[in-house]
């Protein structure tokens, strides 16, 4: 069945895995029947990253138990194992990010691989030499890193501001995507209606269920907080932890209720301003009057973000004026700050990471913003010509700072 | 909970032809669903797979299936399996199944609660015996030859059916479209599963057969076995083959 030159691919699965079940465990078997099947590979290895905690999903419980309970519920396989980078990072990072690092571990394993051979990879890879035998072949065929998922994340591909263009050429193009779909799932209308995917359409593999098989996590949470059995849906393991530490009641499924997810919705809202630091000195560099800046120092500032489609409406409201911004992430646009500076700047806003960041092109140098969320507050960076001025606004209507408790 | 609530066992008959999660999943919704009417206590699940004499294709031996069964059954503290109508010569009607194990459980009540006449009153009714059953069996009752006369209606009235759907309403349709069911209609208890699962043990053996991977479709014991035991052939599905089920042969 193999081939001496196989390519070695490494599945990672992202996903909130709350709790994980017997379908996300299936996708891997099922990824991975169907990639050995092509004769092209041979998958050596499976990864379930559960999300940190910073993504403040609705219901979303501590990562500790999630990780706990992907450890339990991957224990009987011999290649699926759980990784907590992901989850252990402070904030929220993009799945692209995770790929990534995933990726550059792979390729230090490989160029390293005596050293990390008894480190990381333990049992897996010694179990992988025994029956192959062939290390040595890698070297001409690097290891592939595939980006494992369901047809709702293609579908979700689609939807404006929620991926980053690059990410989705990280993602397909670059490593490649195993996509399992159910019956009535559209995958390959997905991919034809975007033009990224349809481009790397070679590197999506689409894998067809044979046995429908529904089990979703929401589901398990529903059935637990109304005192329904959940056994055989996940592995009995994990439903004695469940058991054992309490985990999902309807107190649990109220956890982040309030807080809209990342990373364009966490914006979305009304925000109060709670401090201002070096206004004066980012005025100074924009070359405003300081009889406007005495006055512009003293007033508090909201903003309300909201978005409309595609495009994104900030807008900065104070006693002395308005100033609206609206523009959509990752195209160029003209820009006049009427009332502040009066300029006219070519404008440029995109995601850096978690981070909103604007590049305002004109007269000054180094001008621009970056707007993200830290601890549940909205912060914003003004910064010109070496000036910078930062500011912290909080949720309107919310005391609370929103950060996760985390209950031992 | 409440002392009133009648003792309730609950029997699967089938192939079980491998035993798959699925099958566990029935029992638990059905538990889960009778407990919730407030009348009934469900004490125990009978697993009850069929006797090679029933005649369907690639049907493996009574001797995997029951230890495929068995090994599935291990780590729960109310399902077992039983042995007494795969231990028959020939394969066995349902209802003559039920009678026995209705016989054996009101034996043992009535051992555990001594002479019937001083019984005192604060004890529990005796226990029930209903049939499990998922969403097609129903649709069987119409298939002529396959149910005898009489069967039918002793099934409805004197045990009673618990039959869980998978989504559509098939089971309530024939539940209607039948005269025997609609009389017994408050010993017929349909029970609506709402995650969509189609693992089927036909789609398992296809899957064995081809070499591609079950697991977390069954119990790991279970793989484990049919691995060991090499249960589940190209051979092993042509067992049977053209031969007519034992129930419709009988007519013939």
């Amino acid at each position: 069945m193999e081939h001496q030159d196989a390519i070695h691919v490494v599945l990672i699965a992202c996903g909130s895995f709350n709790p994980i079940t017997n379908m996300h465990l299936r996708m891997f078997e099922l990824a991975r029947d169907h990639l050995e099947d092509t004769g092209k590979y041979r998958v050596v290895r499976g990864i379930i990253s559960p999300v940190g905690d910073g993504y403040k999903k609705k219901g979303l419980i501590e990562a500790c138990h999630r990780v706990e309970m992907a450890r339990l519920a991957s224990d009987t396989s011999d290649w699926i194992e759980v990784d907590t980078w992901e989850s252990s990072q402070p904030e929220w990072v993009e799945t692209a990010k995770v790929v990534r690092h995933h990726y550059e571990e792979l390729v230090a394993a490989e160029q390293n691989e005596d050293k990390v051979d008894t480190v990381m990879y333990g049992k897996k890879r010694r179990m992988e030499e025994e029956s192959c035998g062939c290390l040595s072949n890698r070297k001409a065929n690097p290891a592939r890193l595939f980006f494992l998922c369901g047809a709702d994340m293609l579908e979700s591909f689609g939807v404006p501001n929620l991926w980053k263009q690059e990410d989705i050429v990280e993602l397909a193009g670059h490593h490649g995507m195993v996509c399992i779909t159910r019956g009535g799932s559209d995958a390959e209308k997905f991919i034809h209606q975007s033009d990224t995917l349809w481009r790397h359409r070679h590197n999506i593999h689409l894998v067809h269920e044979w046995v429908t098989n529904d089990i979703s996590a929401t589901h398990v949470r529903r059935a637990l907080r109304r005192g329904r059995s959940i056994r055989y849906l996940l592995p009995d393991a994990v439903v004695s932890y469940i058991q054992e530490q309490r985990l999902y009641s309807a107190e649990s499924e109220q956890k982040n209720a309030d807080v809209v997810l990342a990373p364009l919705a966490r914006l979305c809202g009304t925000w109060e301003m709670v401090s201002n630091v070096n206004f004066e000195g980012y005025m100074v560099a924009l070359g405003i009057s300081s009889g406007l800046r005495k006055t512009a120092i003293k007033l508090k500032q909201k903003k309300v973000i909201e978005e409309r489609g595609e495009e994104c409406i900030i807008k900065t409201i104070s006693a002395l004026k308005n100033y609206t911004l609206s523009f959509t992430v990752g195209h160029q646009f003209d820009e006049v700050t009427k009332g502040l500076d009066n300029q006219c700047l070519k404008s440029l806003v995109t995601w850096e990471g978690e981070k909103l960041v604007c590049e305002q092109i004109g007269q000054k140098k180094n001008r621009g913003w970056a707007h993200w969320i830290e601890d549940g507050k909205l912060h914003l960076e003004l910064f010109c010509e070496g000036q910078v001025c930062k500011q912290v606004f909080r949720k309107k209507g919310s005391d609370k700072d929103g950060v996760c408790k985390s209950d031992p | 909970m409440a002392a009133c609530r009648i003792p309730l066992v609950l029997l699967a008959c089938g192939s079980f032809n491998p035993i798959t999660n699925q099958h566990m999943r029935l029992f638990e919704l059905a538990r889960d669903h009778m407990h919730d009417t407030g009348n009934y206590q469900v004490v125990k699940g009978i697993v009850s797979p069929v006797s090679d004499g029933y005649g369907k294709q690639g049907l493996v031996s009574a001797k995997h299936r029951n230890a495929m069964a068995r090994l599935a059954l291990q780590s729960s503290d109310w399902l077992t399996v039983d042995e007494w109508e795969s231990d028959q010569p020939d394969w066995t009607e349902t209802v003559i199944t039920m009678r026995h194990h209705h016989g054996c459980i009101l034996k043992q009540y009535q051992q555990s609660t001594g002479n019937s006449m001083k019984r005192p009153i604060s004890t529990s009714p005796p226990p029930q015996l209903k049939l499990l059953c998922g969403a097609d069996f129903l649709d069987g009752f119409r298939v002529p030859g396959l149910w005898r006369p009489g069967h039918v209606d002793e099934l409805a009235a004197a045990f009673g059916l618990v039959c869980v759907s998978r989504g559509g309403l098939r089971p309530e349709r024939a539940a209607h479209e039948s005269d025997t069911l609609w009389r017994h209609r408050h010993n017929v208890f349909l029970v609506r599963e709402w995650v969509r699962n189609d693992t089927s043990a036909t789609e398992l053996r296809r899957a064995l057969r081809r070499g591609l991977s079950v697991k977390y479709l069954l119990p790991d014991a279970v793989i484990d076995y049919i691995g060991r035991h090499g249960v589940y052939t190209d051979a092993s599905e042509r067992k049977n083959r053209g031969t007519p089920l034992r129930p419709l042969a009988e007519q013939g």
